[in-house]
């Protein structure tokens, strides 16, 4: 089911913070694996730890900032676009689109048996 | 309201997240430090002390690696959440309901052309 563009948007900036969220989990353990080889008394691995220790803090920080924007969206939202309570919702609109699709297939059986 | 507790969760997230990096890095020197103590030591005397030392050093690795991936996994759910918030709460829009009202004459329309071929058919 296509979404309005404004909630696919919504959907893409997630994506986007998703992976960022990823990318800090990824940078931490290139920090720690730098910090082994630090230990090993290999120093010139410092500038590569700083830069992981670097790179997880700023993506930390977009992908925590983008949330937090994310969350504001959706409080601005709730009364307009979306229900402010919680609903368990089913799928209920499926049975109206199969409906439709058979509707379609009869209109097509017609046409070619006419 | 919920939104207020999803920002507080993120604050809380975002802060042991930003910690544990800086603890990791932290206990870890402890162990190694030890460590080194160790070795001129010997193996055979290692004071208690060292051992201790360097175990909960140890430990506290662990503990602070385990917290850095529950805090990104609770992240991750937060985002799937919001994301359900919208796919499923959403007030659906007016258009789709005119489009089903025209669809339901069509429908009938359709349902009846059907029935004569279907009897003509069987009559014939």
């Amino acid at each position: 089911m296509p979404q309005p563009e404004f909630i696919q948007e919504r959907l893409k900036s997630l994506n986007t913070i998703d992976d960022l969220l990823l990318a800090t989990l990824l940078h931490a353990s290139q920090a720690v694996g730098t910090i082994e080889e630090l230990k090993r008394g290999n120093e010139n691995m410092k500038p590569q730890f700083e830069n992981h220790a670097r790179s997880f803090y700023n993506s930390l920080e977009e992908a925590t900032v983008g949330l937090r924007r994310e969350i504001k969206h959706l409080d601005e939202n709730v009364g307009t676009r979306l229900l402010p309570i919680n609903v368990n919702k089913r799928a209920t609109g499926q049975d109206n689109d199969k409906i439709r699709e058979q509707f379609d297939k009869l209109e097509n059986e017609l046409k070619e048996s006419s | 309201m919920s939104d207020r507790g999803l920002l507080e969760q993120l604050d809380r997230t975002t802060e042991t997240l930003s910690h544990s990096l800086t603890h990791l890095v932290k206990y870890a020197s402890i162990t190694e430090d030890k460590g080194d103590e160790e070795d001129e030591h010997g193996t055979q005397e290692i004071p208690e002390s060292t051992v201790r030392t360097s175990t909960a050093g140890l430990m506290m690795v662990n503990a602070q690696t385990a917290q850095l991936i529950r805090g990104v996994q609770d992240l991750l759910v937060m985002t799937r959440n919001i994301r359900e918030k919208w796919l499923l709460t959403q007030i659906p829009d007016e258009k789709i309901d005119s489009q089903r009202e025209l669809d339901y004459q069509k429908c009938s329309q359709l349902l009846e052309q059907w029935t004569q071929e279907v009897l003509g058919t069987d009559q014939g």
